[in-house]
Parts: structure tokens; sequence; C-alpha cells
């Protein structure tokens, strides 16, 4: 009963809010945070979202595009952990609505707050976003930047889990997008087989969603 | 328990009272390692470190433990060199005695040697050992790029394109795996579960044409956004478009004859082939003259006009194979400059290999992202030695003391290795430097380095006599 229902992107109409900084400004602030909490808290558990629209019977995906190629952000997410795309020299780094789940929270509680955090809208009404299932799981077993879909053999203390969910979009919604970024739609066939272009996590996307059966409305 | 557990994760050992443990499986975890240490009467482990394949993540068989003092971590050897972990016998070395790169090739040099026992079927424990002994090494190499004409250099490429693999050295006693030819880069790990007859079917090549992208050449249909400009989606058409990427700062690189001299080593006609690139990213960056990659104002009629965005497999293979060529050359020739005390070209040579390769069609893959990470971290090590060359001489009589104390313990443990009088020297300075300053990056630089000299080395390239002594007593 794996039914998704997408709805085309003119569907949905965009506005912009706030800037939306991440919490770690470099690359070191953002080892060192991990390994602080690692010591703390235990590993660390991501949700991302996954959205989806469709254009001409294709799904394509929501990205967030970073906007400033010169800033910090820029330069540090380039280098983060998480990081396996292109070179900072200019191309565009993209990424999905993400975040850290906090103590005590569920995961599809978390992934609400961040999705709303992100691309909810400022002026009181509520998008009706449903989180639905667990699309792909990815590890990180060292404060670096390669993540795999697997636990190594030999690593029984991975540093972070990121879990991604696919979320249900209403049929309309208005998305506030922060303006430190750009919302863009990418077609499933231009992630295929590019880990060049958007790391292995949005790489593999197409692979893990084809198990659903898309319904184009 | 949870806080003293998770804190072993938390940071990079200290060499001093570390030592490394190695020849395991690659399913033996820390928790198997933190059991045995234990058992063994050397303590607590404080912190542990596994190496591993970057690309996969599996581990490579070693790592490196740190227990809560010297003389513990002298002791090591001695407590723990006889004893197994799921029948392996485990190879320990004093992290002041040996470095990473040398632990690895020693590790690999003993499973060639056939020290498990033979293949049989029913011994499948052992028989990862086996050919994770030939391919341990090749293991970080298990993607490889079109044209074999760089047999040895092979760094860990995401680049989905499966030609055919150098061949692993067959071990006596040791049946051929059935995949003679073709041999997928995944494969090898699946020949180590030992189970040769289980092997899935090879990867069906993934033809790269799917990211040509057709987004390009719509004219103009993309979807409709309405508050963002096209460069949003210009941006997106070419999102991974290496060549793209270079717009802005377009230099053709400035070739240094040296450096053309060390490459021609490599088979390929380097020296052509540079200058072939350079002439091609010349064209390409004019053709995108007119497109700005994020900000600007692109027509999809532009775009259908100019190159793909996408280079076709044979430039991003032969582009891989240049980069490659080019960072180890560089490697090489930098930390032979260094130890001659020249820092200047030393970090000159960094330099220029990392804006080649940042220039290079494949600027945006992940292994060129990892050669221009190395590179940089060699440069900022050698101009740290640098600044340092001049305190490096108080340093070592400092260090020359408790280097000399620590030497005297260990070298009854390595009795029957010749140790260059003058490497161990600078091994010591280096090690000095290192805890002085507390320079983690050296010893990855090591890594890189050396195990790119043990690549260049298996694949006949030219390195310098030092280098090749120095492998050479490694090797044994």
């Amino acid at each position: 009963m794996d039914i998704v229902n997408l709805y085309p992107l003119s569907n949905y109409t965009f506005g912009t809010k706030d800037p939306m900084y991440e919490k770690d400004r470099t690359v070191e602030s953002r080892f060192n945070r991990m390994r602080e909490d690692f010591e703390k808290y235990g590993m660390r558990h991501s949700v991302e979202g996954v959205l989806l629209v469709h254009e001409h019977n294709l799904p394509h995906l929501l990205l967030l595009q970073l906007g400033e190629p010169s800033s910090p952000l820029y330069l540090w997410l380039t280098e983060a952990p998480c990081y396996a795309g292109p070179s900072p020299s200019g191309t565009t780094f993209f990424k999905l609505p993400s975040g850290e789940l906090q103590m005590g929270e569920t995961e599809t509680e978390g992934m609400l707050r961040i999705v709303n955090n992100t691309l909810g809208r400022e002026d009181g009404m509520k998008t009706d976003w449903k989180v639905r299932d667990v699309v792909s799981n990815w590890w990180r077993p060292n404060f670096e930047a390669p993540q795999y879909p697997y636990i190594p053999a030999h690593c029984t203390r991975p540093k972070e889990h990121k879990r991604l969910f696919l979320l249900q979009l209403p049929e309309k919604a208005l998305f506030s997008v922060p303006r430190n970024y750009k919302l863009v739609a990418a077609p499933l066939f231009e992630l295929y087989d590019n880990s060049a272009g958007y790391g292995p996590v949005i790489a593999s996307l197409p692979q893990v969603l084809s198990r659903f059966n898309f319904v184009y409305i | 328990m949870m806080h003293g557990g998770l804190s072993i994760f938390s940071r990079e050992p200290n060499r001093k009272n570390s030592f490394y443990i190695g020849n395991m499986n690659w399913w033996t975890t820390d928790l198997h390692v933190i059991a045995t240490v234990k058992d063994h009467g050397l303590g607590d482990v404080v912190c542990l470190k596994f190496f591993e394949n970057r690309a996969n993540g599996q581990s490579k068989g070693y790592c490196l433990v740190e227990v809560a003092s010297e003389s513990l971590a002298q002791n090591a050897p001695d407590k723990l060199g006889n004893i197994e972990i799921h029948d392996r016998k485990l190879m320990i070395a004093h992290a002041l005695r040996i470095s990473p790169h040398q632990f690895e090739s020693k590790c690999n040099q003993a499973k060639e040697q056939g020290t498990t026992p033979v293949f049989s079927s029913n011994s499948l424990s052992s028989s990862p050992g086996q050919l994770l002994g030939s391919t341990g090494s090749s293991g970080l190499a298990k993607t490889s790029t079109v044209k074999t004409t760089l047999p040895g250099v092979i760094p860990p490429l995401p680049n989905p394109i499966f030609p055919q693999p150098p061949r692993p050295p067959t071990i006596p006693g040791f049946p051929t795996p059935p995949f003679a030819g073709l041999r997928p880069p995944g494969l090898p790990d699946f020949a180590s579960m030992g189970l040769p007859g289980i092997f899935p079917p090879p990867f069906p090549p993934i033809p790269n044409a799917s990211s040509i992208n057709p987004f390009t050449s719509r004219p103009g249909g993309l979807p409709t956004l309405p508050p963002m400009p096209p460069a949003a989606l210009a941006a997106l058409g070419s999102a991974g478009a290496a060549v793209g990427s270079d717009v802005t700062k377009l230099t053709a690189p400035h070739l240094n004859p040296a450096f053309l001299q060390d490459m021609s080593q490599s088979g390929a006609n380097m020296a052509e082939m540079l200058a072939h690139a350079a002439a091609r990213f010349r064209s390409q960056t004019a053709a995108f003259s007119s497109m700005s990659v994020s900000g600007g104002r692109a027509s999809p009629g532009d775009r259908g006009k100019s190159l793909p965005n996408h280079p076709s497999d044979e430039e991003v293979s032969e582009t891989n194979q240049r980069n490659k060529a080019i960072s180890s050359s560089a490697i090489t020739r930098a930390m032979s400059d260094a130890q001659a005390g020249d820092y200047e070209s030393a970090i000159d040579t960094l330099r220029m290999a990392i804006t080649l390769i940042k220039q290079s069609v494949t600027a945006n893959s992940e292994a060129s992202q990892i050669m221009i990470q190395s590179l940089q971290d060699c440069l900022q090590g050698m101009e740290q030695q640098q600044q340092s060359s001049n305190a490096s001489k108080r340093y070592r009589s400092s260090g020359g003391g408790m280097g000399g104390g620590g030497g005297g313990g260990g070298r009854e443990h390595l009795s029957s290795r010749h140790i260059h009088e003058t490497m161990k020297d600078r091994e010591r300075d280096h090690r000095d430097l290192r805890d002085m300053r507390e320079m983690r990056e050296m010893r990855d630089i090591r890594d890189v380095r050396d195990f790119r000299d043990d690549r260049a080395m298996r694949s006949g390239h030219k390195i310098s006599k030092h280098h090749r002594d120095r492998s050479r007593e490694r090797r044994r």
C-alpha cells in the first residue's frame, strides 16, 4: 500500500522569510560540537525530509540550494563532514531540510518541527505535512565526512545516525524559504547516478524511492 | 561506564601511550579489541581509532589503541604478540616505533606470505585474510579507471566506471577467484568474505549517458517556480557540472617543466594530456562565458548550445588519472624536497598541484576532493615544518632523551628490523614536533604520502632513491 500522491509543482507557492543559519559556523566547531555531544549524549540522531512534487509525470525532489557562495556558511558546508559534493569554487550546494533531534523528541515530532522551521509559513497557518515512511538510513562511523548506508562491521558506535523520511505534502501549500537558501525542484533523473553533484545521500534517492507507487494528481 | 565508553572514540589517541594492533579481520569490532586488551592485562583502553577505507568504510584490519600509560603500551607487544582474535594472529607495534603506512604494508605483507592457514571452503574465517591480504592494499583501490596506464595509482573513486582493474597477485596455495577478467570494484570485498561461489553478478556498467543532462537541451520546458530566478534553474541544470564551476577563475595552468618530467614516468603521455587539458579547458570556459552558475541569468538556448554538463566517461577517467598522477608525484616531490630542507619548492609544488586539480574537469568528484584535501594537509604540514625547522634542533636535543629511552626498550621488539639511523632521527623529529604541537595532520599526511609511495613503487614509478630506500626498509 505504498501509494504516494504527488501534486504538480504549480500547486505550491513560495515566499521568503528570514535567513536561517546553521548552529556551527566553521568545520572545526561542527566537529568539536559533535565530539562533545557524543561524549555527553551518545550518537547524534538527525532527520532529513524528502519532499516530492511532480512535473510531466516525473517526481521532483525539493532541495535547498545554498545561495551565497562566498559566505563562511557556504565554505563551511562544503568542508562539512556530511559533504561529498561539488567543489566550492562557485558551484552550488544542495541539501534536504534537516536537523538534529532533541532529547526526548520522537522522530516524527522532530521531523515536523524541523520542516516547519525550515519551510513552514509564518502567517500563523499550519502546513499540513505528514511524516510517512523512512526511506533510508545513513551512519557516520567517525567524526569525519564519510557516511555509509550501513554500519561498518568493525564499528559498534557510529557517531551520527541520519534518517530520511518521506513527507506527504498537502495538495496546496505555501512554502516560506529562508532568504539564504533557494528552493529548487530536481527531477529524479538529475539525481540518479550523480553523487558527484549531490553527494551519495541525495543521489541514491531515486533508487530508494522507486519502491513507491506514485500517483500524479 | 557509558561515559567512559564513549569518550574512547571522541578524540585521537596520544601516540606515546599507544600501539597498533593489526592483521585483524574486517569484522573485528572495537569492542573485541577493548575486551582483548583488557583480558591480557593491559587495562582499559583510553582511546581507540580504527583505520578504514574511505570509499566504503570497511576496516583495514588495524587500529591504534591508547592505554593508560606508556609502560603499558611498551608491554603490549609482549602481552598481545602471540594471541589471536578470530583465528588471526595479531600484529602489535608501538606507535612511536612505527607509523600507520608502515603498519599497513606490514600487515599486507604478512597476509601475502600466508601467515594464515591455507584457504579451503571450510575455513571461512581464515580465507578472508588471504584475499584481504592481496586486496588489502588494492582494497582501497577498488574503483579504478578505464585506461590502466597508471596501474598502481588508484585512490578511491566513486566514479561508476567498471573497467579492468589490475589483478592482485595470486597467493600460493590459493585458488584464483572465479572472476579472472572483469572485476567490478565492489568485488574484492565480496571475495574477502570467503564465499567465492556466491559472488553476486558483476554490476552492469552504468553508462554515463543519463548524466548528460536532458534538462539542458530542453529549450523552454523548465519547471516553473514563480519567484525563482531562472538562475536557480540554470544552476540546477548544471549541478555537478565540473566544467562550469570555474568560470570565474580561469587561468591556464602554469606547467612547471620539472613537474612534467616526473609525470612522464607514469605511462601516459602526461605532458600531452596536460596540454590537451589546458586547451580543452580554455575552449570550454569560453563556451561557458555567457553562463554564470549562481546568480546570473542564462537562457536555456545558451545551455543547449554549450557543452554537456557532465564530461564524457573518457574525459572523466583521463582527468582522474591525470589528477592522481599529479597529486602523487606532487606529494612525492614535495616530501623529498622537505626532507632535503627545501620547503619553498615543496610548498610551491603542492600549491600548483592543488590548483591543477581544482581546475580540472572532475574537480567536483569525491576523489578529487580527497586529493585536494590531502594536498592541502601536506601543504599545511609543510608550512608548519618550514616555520619550525629552526626550532627543530632544540626539540631534537630534548626529544632525543625521550626517544632514546623509548628507543632502547622498543628496539628489543624490533631487533630484527633494520632501521636507518638517519630515518629514525628524522622520525623522532617529526614525532616530537607532533607531540609538541599536537599536529595530527602530519600523521594523515604520511598516511597519504606513504600510501601513495607504496602504490607508486608497485606501479614502477620512478621515485627518489631516498623514498625507495625507505620503502625497501619497510618492505623487508
